[in-house]
């Protein structure tokens, strides 16, 4: 058991450190930024890495990418949040869609979505969840109609994040009301036809979004997989979603710790031996998610599939932020809650926030049967 | 990076978890008729006392990660041998430089004396060495009978001395004995205590990660069999989540401990942060999975006949032994509000 970086992923990491100083230079902290100003970033942002060929670092180089381990991704977006760099606008692509098409496209489907993900040309969304099918997504009714030459598709998604910025979308609609896994299928969807609404989330941002689907054309070579075999796809974007977690959760549970840090000491209560304790419980957790996330990966090297113990950090890593924030906005007391302070509307802008945490992703109710049935060994239970 | 087992540490795993297959049934015996040492005890010192101890002191090779699996197999089957006792006291006497080769080959026993009655943790002893005389209180110390020796844990350094003098204390867990000692005694021998006191903690962390797994287990077992309603009890979520929440927290807990034990190994800046947060998180949950056995077991979880109580004893009798787990919470999280690496 190592946890050091190889001489290999040490010289990387050196490499993707000495770019993102150069190319964060002008970047301003995306703390506090409003809504607006923050995806001004993320788009630049992604240009950026586009630019620089940081985009499919473990894409395989025919296809474009890099061709790298999934620990130099890891490697790659420490070293960006360390630093605060902004969030990529395209992350649903290039950890979801591409890997997705990768492993399910054909070659015109490869040749045709790859580039324009790598280059930052297509912004891509997850078109999943519906009002009635959040949990139980195969029960979802989105449907589409067969046509000449492709299909018709109506109905309704939610909890779309970045959809407003999207220009395609992983689109499921059922195109056999009769059966209900089988009956579902995975389009690659232009988002020009589709109706985006925003929602506004309980901290005011509006990152997640409605769709409106009315006879929305998808032509045929934009079915991804067979016709009624889209759930297996589903599974694969499943599986990278809950892979890039690994990669990505740890960074802000230690980022959420660092802000309880800085809230502590500026409220004098670094010696507090009760702060000390809840810090301490809390710090416990995140490097736990941490350590998680670095030997789910090196079993991911060893060529082994990332294991239903990828629930733990999700419930884990959501457990954590939402505890670490609660108490960032507690130990501002009195003033935690007047928001005409703008500290004090950041640490409760990133409270508010967290609630999403125990939800989007696969709900905890969701990852914990999925570790009573798959870990524990239990019956279904639902 | 490759943070994975090595098929070394599979095999360690694999033949301690056969070997303790009846630890269950020996920690009960303890329990009746008072502590016995497993009838492999011999064997256990022998084989594996050579594990984790490092190549500075004797060792072939193997670190202090083998050495947790193999406490954690053993902690799994609550097999109430000393061998984690004497693993620890093996850790501190090596780190002090002393020489620990009848004690590594199984030839002495020895015990591991640490915490104190009147300290919640380990950092600042009140047990001394002065004027050629080591004197202080220790408590906990682990396996009292049948020790040659106890090491002996000071303010900067870690002595040997005779173990003559300890006291029986009746313990939660009869399978777990205690004893206490108060000490005024010439030396065998001493040197600065180094990491000694991290390596101890690292593998009583690898205890209660077994004792949390085999508890979750037996709950995992049971819930899947035990039919109420028309169907197995573990098929409510009700159930079935209390044993996650059990499995998410040891996760949690072993995870760190592997981390843990590699970080000391390795003798990393932030080994001692790392053992902090995995010897707070296996104390936690191993007396959550013990609580929540016994919840999913319903009545007969309340009863002695049936096995959930071997867990909880076990599990809360040794919760405290190097310090305890909110002292190594508080510990942690003054580290991390001071800004130091964690």
């Amino acid at each position: 058991m190592d946890f050091h970086d190889s001489p290999e992923n040490a010289e990387f990491r050196g490499q993707v450190g000495a770019w993102l100083d150069g190319a964060l230079a002008d970047v301003p902290s995306q703390d506090g930024l409003p809504q607006e100003e923050r995806e001004h970033w993320s788009r630049l942002w992604q240009q950026r890495l586009s630019d620089g060929g940081w985009t499919g670092l473990s894409w395989p180089v025919e296809f474009g990418g890099r061709g790298l381990d999934p620990l130099s991704q890891a490697i790659f977006n420490e070293e960006a949040e360390r630093r605060g760099a902004p969030y990529a606008l395209n992350g649903v692509g290039s950890m979801l869609a591409g890997p997705t098409i990768l492993a399910h496209g054909t070659d015109e489907q490869k040749a045709r979505f790859l580039p324009a993900i790598l280059e930052s040309r297509d912004y891509w969304c997850q078109g999943f969840s519906e009002p009635g099918s959040g949990s139980d997504l195969a029960s979802l009714r989105t449907a589409a109609r067969k046509v000449d030459g492709g299909w018709l598709i109506s109905g309704e998604k939610v909890w779309t994040s970045n959809a407003h910025n999207a220009t395609r979308c992983m689109l499921l609609a059922r195109t056999d009301p009769a059966s209900k896994h089988e009956g579902i299928t995975y389009f690659l969807a232009d988002m020009r036809d589709v109706k985006v609404q925003p929602l506004v989330m309980l901290n005011g941002d509006t990152e997640f979004n409605q769709m409106f689907l009315d006879d929305v054309f998808v032509a045929d070579e934009d079915v991804l997989g067979p016709v009624g075999g889209g759930w297996k796809v589903t599974l694969t974007t499943l599986a990278y979603e809950r892979a890039s977690m690994a990669l990505n959760l740890w960074v802000w549970a230690r980022q959420a710790v660092d802000r309880l840090v800085v809230v502590a000491a500026a409220r004098g209560l670094s010696q507090d031996p009760a702060v000390a304790e809840a810090v301490g419980s809390l710090e416990a957790d995140a490097e736990a998610v941490r350590i998680g996330s670095l030997r789910m990966m090196s079993e991911m090297q060893a060529g082994k599939a990332p294991g239903p113990e990828t629930s733990v950090m999700k419930l884990l890593w959501a457990g954590v932020v939402q505890a670490t924030n609660r108490l960032a906005v507690r130990l501002q007391g009195s003033e935690g809650v007047l928001v005409d302070d703008p500290a004090a509307a950041f640490r409760l802008h990133h409270y508010l926030r967290a609630r999403a945490h125990t939800i989007e992703g696969g709900t905890d109710e969701v990852q914990k049967s999925i570790l009573a049935e798959r870990v524990l060994g239990l019956p279904r239970s639902r | 990076m490759s943070a994975i087992f090595t098929s070394e540490q599979l095999e360690i795993e694999q033949t301690l978890l056969a070997l303790g297959e009846r630890g269950p049934a020996l920690a009960r015996a303890g329990h009746e008729q008072g502590w016995q040492a497993p009838p492999f005890e011999q064997r256990l010192l022998e084989d594996y006392g050579i594990v984790g101890v490092p190549e500075s002191a004797g060792g072939v090779g193997s670190g202090l990660v083998d050495l947790a699996v193999a406490v954690e197999a053993l902690g799994r089957r609550l097999v109430p041998t000393r061998y984690v006792a004497q693993a620890a006291a093996v850790q501190l006497a090596a780190a002090a430089g002393l020489d620990v080769a009848d004690a590594a080959a199984g030839r002495v026993r020895w015990s591991p004396a640490v915490d104190e009655p009147d300290r919640d943790g380990y950092d600042d002893p009140s047990t001394t060495l002065s004027g050629g005389r080591v004197r202080g209180e220790k408590t906990l110390v682990a396996f009292p009978e049948g020790a040659d020796a106890l090491v002996v844990s000071l303010a900067g350094s870690t002595a040997l001395v005779s173990a003559e003098g300890v006291g029986n204390r009746r313990s939660l867990d009869p399978s777990r004995p205690y004893g206490s000692v108060s000490l005024d005694a010439e030396p065998l021998a001493a040197g600065p205590a180094g990491d000694g006191l991290l390596r101890g903690a690292v593998l009583v962390a690898a205890d209660l990660c077994g004792v949390a797994r085999g508890a979750i287990e037996l709950g995992a077992s049971y819930a899947g069999e035990r039919r109420q309603f028309g169907q197995p009890i573990g098929a409510f979520q009700g159930v079935a989540f209390q044993l996650v929440e059990a499995f998410v927290g040891l996760k949690a807990a072993w995870d760190l401990t592997l981390y843990a034990a590699w970080a000391v190994n390795e003798g990393e800046p932030d080994a001692a942060a790392h053992v902090h947060a995995a010897k707070a998180r296996a104390g936690e949950a191993a007396v959550f999975a013990a609580e929540r056995t016994i919840q999913v077991h319903g009545g007969m979880g309340i009863t002695a006949e049936a096995d959930p109580q071997l867990y909880l004893r076990r599990a809360l009798a040794t919760e405290p032994w190097f310090g305890a787990s909110a002292w190594h919470r508080r510990r942690l999280g003054l580290i991390r509000l001071a800004g130091a690496a964690a």
